[in-house]
């Protein structure tokens, strides 16, 4: 099967920290979601973060290639980054507050997104809005549009996230941490508006989460990741079933789980 | 009643009221009771009044109605020094550790602080105590030089822990307090908690959205939602006991590891 993104022996290295993912290789499969889990500071984001070419200046990619669809993003500059990223690939961070201009309705924000990477009018850039607002169960869009972030729950504002990011029909969703601000109901309302994301559109997810269930959930295949290494890469069941690392197997052992399940 | 009550609620309500002039409930006759020892959870979704209920505990809300027993007493019109002392009794750990923390305090600072305000000890007296606390949450004695920056998140709830249990209180409310932390993390902050009640015995008032681990150390867990207790979950086993729609859908939204196939599959048809 011809993969959407492949990641070749990346290391990144942050001042005076050194190297805080080594060697990673990976891959990513069209219509395929794919589960980062760990704790913090295992390089989870910063992964992620490089795909996406978003890493802070005082980190820099000592080695690697990033391949998406056979071309080697790592070597972009600026003007085709613009180009690639929300319209191939898009980005989904925790809080969608600090996301969203606060000072600005979601109307605005979400035209001059949709307007910044393609040439059609406001009217016709509000039609497209409102419809993807309501393809994510926000039913009212005329006053989500109208509205300031303050104006919406965590969990309305994750789904704007999503839905503006959803705009460009990228063919690959970053999602660091999407659900961890959030509640289990709505948690689990955003979860599955992902997975129905890659039933209806055929999007590839990287959903970085350090939770497990949530993982095991939505994704085909879960990578663990410890001290910026991959230590276990396989599919879902077999992470969760017979991990082969001992760290693995006491992550796994330190989920809560509900007696009656 | 149960002979050793130490706190109980009758009806407690609180009222806001928004820019508009309206009224919103966010706690609405909310009566529980607390035992001496015992852990009670409380669950629910984000805006279901949990917070506000463990701020009205610890005095830091004032209730619109109702009445707070402790200890035999009705706390809700408490003034002055008897106010001061019942912040004494009921201690709060909250989500976020770094946001407990003066950036520019010292740990040992911080560990002192409420011997030194309660004038409880000297400050000689106070580091020293601070030290033996520390060692009782297994952090180095050197850390009372630290920076809260200098130390990781479960470090710095370790520090909260130790604080709130070495003020000797009655109560300790923890709201959300692992939820900022990975799960291994969590784990040792649990056992740590779980250990030290062992040896103090205070009762515990956890308030946390994680179903799976409210069970795993509640003796009873009250579900609220939309600032009402709907149900009073007894037993041990959440999953069998619920009966309220409200307890189910939660249930349902919880993402377990055990179970992944089972929930993948409904999922797809």
């Amino acid at each position: 099967m011809c993969k959407l993104l492949e990641i070749k022996s990346l290391t990144v290295r942050y001042d005076g920290e050194g190297d805080v993912i080594k060697n990673i290789n990976m891959d990513v499969g069209y219509k395929e979601i794919i589960g980062i889990v760990g704790e913090s500071g295992s390089g989870k984001t910063t992964l992620i973060r490089t795909i996406i070419n978003l890493l802070a200046p005082s980190s820099e990619v000592v080695s690697g290639d990033i391949i998406f669809e056979d071309k080697n993003i790592r070597k972009y500059n600026k003007e085709a980054w613009r180009k690639l990223r929300n319209n191939e690939i898009a980005m989904i961070f925790q809080n969608p507050g600090a996301y969203l201009n606060p000072i600005i309705k979601i109307g605005k924000q979400f035209v001059e997104s949709i307007r910044n990477h393609r040439d059609i009018s406001k009217a016709e850039a509000i039609i497209q809005a409102k419809a993807i607002l309501e393809k994510m169960h926000l039913d009212d869009s005329d006053r989500i549009m109208n509205a300031y972030p303050f104006q919406l729950s965590g969990g309305m504002k994750q789904r704007v996230a999503i839905a503006m990011a959803l705009a460009m029909k990228p063919k690959l969703i970053l999602a660091d941490e999407p659900t961890s601000a959030l509640d289990v109901k709505t948690q689990a309302q955003i979860v599955n508006e992902l997975i129905s994301l890659r039933n209806n559109f055929d999007t590839s997810i990287i959903i970085v989460t350090h939770n497990i269930g949530v993982a095991a959930y939505m994704s085909d295949r879960i990578i663990v990741m410890n001290q910026g290494e991959i230590v276990e890469n396989d599919t879902k069941k077999e992470v969760i079933t017979q991990p082969k690392m001992e760290y693995t197997k006491q992550l796994l052992a330190a989920i809560p789980e509900l007696k009656g399940f | 009643m149960k002979q050793n009550t130490i706190l109980e609620l009758k009806d407690v309500n609180k009222h806001f009221r928004d820019n508009d002039g309206d009224i919103f409930k966010a706690v609405e006759d909310v009566s529980i009771t607390l035992a001496k020892g015992e852990c009670i959870g409380i669950v629910g979704e984000s805006g279901c009044g949990k917070s506000t209920l463990a701020r009205i505990i610890a005095h830091l809300t004032e209730v619109s109605q109702g009445r707070i027993i402790f200890k035999g007493k009705d706390i809700v019109k408490l003034q002055g020094d008897a106010l001061k002392a019942h912040y004494k009794n009921v201690q709060m750990i909250f989500q976020s550790p770094l946001d407990t923390f003066s950036p520019r305090m010292t740990i040992g600072g911080y560990l002192i602080e409420p011997f030194v305000n309660f004038k409880l000890m000297n400050k000689k007296k106070a580091y020293e105590y601070a030290q033996e606390l520390l060692d009782m949450v297994g952090l180095d004695k050197d850390y009372i030089k630290k920076y809260p920056n200098e130390l990781s998140g479960g470090q710095l709830q370790r520090v909260v822990i130790a604080r709130a249990i070495g003020i000797k209180p009655d109560i300790i409310i923890c709201d959300e307090c692992t939820s900022a932390l990975d799960v291994s993390i969590q784990k040792q902050i649990i056992n740590l908690l779980l250990a030290l009640k062992e040896k103090t015995d205070f009762s515990n008032v956890f308030i946390t959205h994680d179903l799976a681990l409210a069970e795993s150390i509640c003796d009873r867990i009250y579900v609220m939602y939309q600032g009402e207790i709907v149900e009073m979950i007894e037993g041990q086993n959440i999953v069998e006991e619920a009966k309220h729609p409200y307890t189910k859908i939660l249930l349902s939204s919880v993402f377990s590891v055990k179970n992944f196939e089972n929930i993948g599959n409904q999922r797809i048809g």
